[in-house]
């Protein structure tokens, strides 16, 4: 795992999809997959084989702990880098998320000029970490 | 290359700010309109009596309001990343002071949160697009005597009714008189009293529809026993008057409870530096009707306090930066904010740490969790206990008008800011005509009653922002602000008419007074003669009285 390379990023708000999408592939220049369900992720995300996964934590159906905690139990998405992307950032709510085994949070609303300098870094974090 | 790179970006970037920001309408236009039905259904239930159930089709108001919640977090989470940062913030404290209400299942959903969930999306709808602004009311001029309070008087005996209605119309009170409760009930869905006056007698049992007006209730009774008055008691009633009616004392106790509906609303100082929280105690206290603010940076206290002018501080006991027992201590040292009243409100179970916060000048301390009707009952209480301090400070306890001292000082200070910022002011003394031979003749009980018929109508018939004072024993001193000579002249004559018209009783003796009245306006005066405004109106009064009495000089 030399460069981050792949994102899978789920989220379900259209607006938010287009322009995170946006800023990660044309600022970033990485290849990102978005899915709009923790339950399509679930089904996408062994094929795609990302290096970094974002995840919405507030979403109908599957919320984002459920679907960190069902990603987690594939076997080859063990250890791929998970940030949770939230309104949510009181500090002790930011701490339960990272309890669930997520690297990091990313507050929302993001910058979109810097997002993808932010995911690079935490990427870079995890993997030195590991 | 790079250069082109970018350019695209930020091509892209405008266009999908374009895309949401019409999304943000129609999403905003949207909740809006939830909130509108949300409001319908509350107040159709609150119409139905008890028992009867409503063609139910709409989500039950938790739910709603749930989704809403969700709704609002999306917001919170996406306005910022496409540059609309203040609704992105405003979403946020909405959203999460919602989410604090919903968390607490005590919680009944009541139409005023949802009114004030409802005003703070309008003015997300206003920030995003301004001319959705309707002309602000504010600038509409005040009515010298728009507000007629309504009173609704039940009362079976139809010749006792009228009789007691006419006397009230004397006081400038709008009367409507209805013979039953269920013939006031039928009125209910087109209009509403202020006050509520119901004879014990008139079927108090089917009164469930009109307490939901929540308006003051008073009962009238030939009964004086203990099971009456608690029967009225149990029915929240806010006063129990016997007959035959002491018309005077009705009408102090009516003009008690309009001044209480009337005041302005309490203004609350929020410090916690869980911004969640803080939005919480917002949502539940100005549901409540007060007015919250909350303090972003315990840096900015100070000038938060002078321009906000809260009434009651409410803070936190643990804050990263600087302690709240400390922060207090800070507001203490300054004169003009040492009686305000400061309330602790934190997680602290240790008896001697809330000792210690007292010691540093707070007035009370409220242990978190707090259910919210608990913390708006001990808020209020402690706001009108220092409204009631201040008013005993500086008002005439027959009158509840400014004491002489106050009301000098305040008429000085207008007059002053009138020449500075070039506006014109009325001042004007009004004195009550022989009454000295009234307090000879009647004694000096139906001479108060007297003088507080002059207070009384005073208050009536000028503006809010106008002030009045008891200047001496039967002379009062009123100053109207933003008033022509014109004008004050008018309202001056109409208050004399009208207390020509008013007949006072003492046994069986009916008598009448009147008075006179010595105006001036600053814009009049001569430049010599801009200190002696005071001096000039009580010239006025006196050529006023030597000119007959019952009229206004100039």
């Amino acid at each position: 795992m030399s460069s981050l390379e792949r994102i899978l990023y789920v989220e379900d708000d259209p607006d938010i999809q287009t322009v995170a999408a946006l800023a990660l592939e044309v600022v970033g220049g990485f290849n990102v997959k978005v899915c709009s369900s923790g339950e399509q992720a679930l089904e996408e995300a062994v094929a795609y084989a990302p290096d970094m996964i974002l995840l919405d934590v507030m979403m109908p159906g599957m919320d984002g702990p459920s679907t960190l905690a069902a990603l987690r139990k594939l076997p080859s998405l063990e250890k791929v880098p998970v940030a949770f992307m939230t309104a949510k950032v009181q500090p002790h709510e930011v701490d339960q998320l990272i309890a669930l085994g997520a690297e990091s949070v990313i507050a929302k609303p993001f910058d979109p000029m810097t997002l993808a300098n932010q995911v690079r870094t935490l990427w870079e974090q995890a993997c030195g970490k590991s | 290359m790079v250069n082109r790179d970018q350019q695209s970006l930020e091509h892209k970037l405008a266009l999908l700010k374009q895309t949401y920001q019409q999304n943000l309408q129609t999403e905003l236009a949207s909740l809006c309109s939830v909130l509108t039905r949300l409001q319908q259904t509350l107040r159709a239930q609150l119409m139905t009596p008890v028992g009867e159930v409503l063609d139910d089709e709409a989500q039950a108001p938790r739910e709603t309001l749930t989704d809403v919640y969700r709704r609002l977090h999306k917001l919170a989470g996406s306005a910022g990343t496409f540059g609309f940062d203040t609704i992105g913030s405003q979403a946020r404290i909405l959203e999460g002071g919602l989410k604090r209400w919903l968390e607490e299942s005590d919680q009944e959903i009541d139409l005023q949160l949802v009114n004030v969930v409802s005003g703070q999306l309008q003015s997300m709808q206003v920030e995003l697009v301004p001319s959705l602004q309707q002309a602000p009311a504010i600038d509409a001029p005040q009515e010298v005597s728009g507000t007629t309070a309504k009173i609704w008087l039940i009362e079976e005996d139809d010749k006792l009714g009228k009789h007691i209605r006419e006397q009230l119309t004397n006081f400038s009170y709008e009367v409507r008189l209805f013979t039953s409760v269920p013939e006031a009930c039928q009125q209910i869905a087109d209009e509403s009293p202020d006050i509520l006056i119901v004879d014990a007698m008139a079927g108090v049992g089917h009164l469930a529809p009109l307490q939901a007006l929540s308006c003051p209730l008073l009962f009238i009774s030939d009964c004086d026993s203990f099971d009456a008055r608690m029967r009225a008691a149990q029915l929240s009633a806010q006063g129990y008057f016997l007959k035959p009616l002491n018309i005077p004392q009705l009408v102090n106790r009516l003009e008690q409870l309009l001044q209480e509906r009337q005041s302005p609303p309490a203004r609350i100082l929020v410090v916690d530096d869980d911004q969640q929280l803080a939005a919480y105690y917002q949502l539940v206290l100005e549901a409540a009707g007060m007015e919250v603010r909350i303090l972003d940076n315990p840096r900015h206290i100070i000038d938060q306090l002078t321009s906000f002018r809260p009434e009651l501080l409410l803070m936190d006991v643990h804050m990263p930066d600087y302690d709240g027992p400390d922060l207090a201590s800070v507001v203490r040292q300054y004169d003009e904010w040492s009686s305000l009243p400061i309330v602790f409100l934190s997680a602290e179970m240790d008896l001697g740490k809330q000792v210690d916060a007292l010691s540093h000048g707070a007035d009370d301390f409220l242990t978190k969790p707090i259910l919210a009707a608990q913390l708006v009952a001990s808020i209020r209480v402690r706001v009108a206990r220092s409204r009631t301090l201040s008013a005993l400070l500086n008002k005439d306890s027959l009158t509840g008008l400014l004491k002489h001292a106050s009301i000098k000082s305040a008429a000085i200070n207008e007059i002053s800011r009138g020449y500075r910022q070039n506006y014109s002011v009325v001042v004007a003394m009004v004195d009550i005509d022989h009454f000295k031979s009234v307090n000879d003749t009647y004694g000096h009980a139906t001479g108060d009653v007297v003088i507080a018929s002059v207070a009384t109508l005073l208050r009536q018939r000028l503006r809010q922002t106008d002030m009045i004072g008891r200047y001496g024993g039967e002379e009062f001193l009123v100053v109207l602000p933003h008033c022509s000579a014109e004008d004050g002249r008018k309202r001056l004559e109409d208050i004399r008419e009208y207390f020509s018209r008013l007949r006072f009783n003492q046994g069986d003796q009916e008598f009448a007074c009147t008075l006179s009245s010595g105006m001036v306006c600053s814009l009049d005066a001569s430049d010599q003669d801009r200190d002696r405004l005071l001096v000039l109106a009580d010239e006025a009064l006196y050529r006023a009285k030597r000119g007959g009495r019952n009229q206004v000089c100039q």
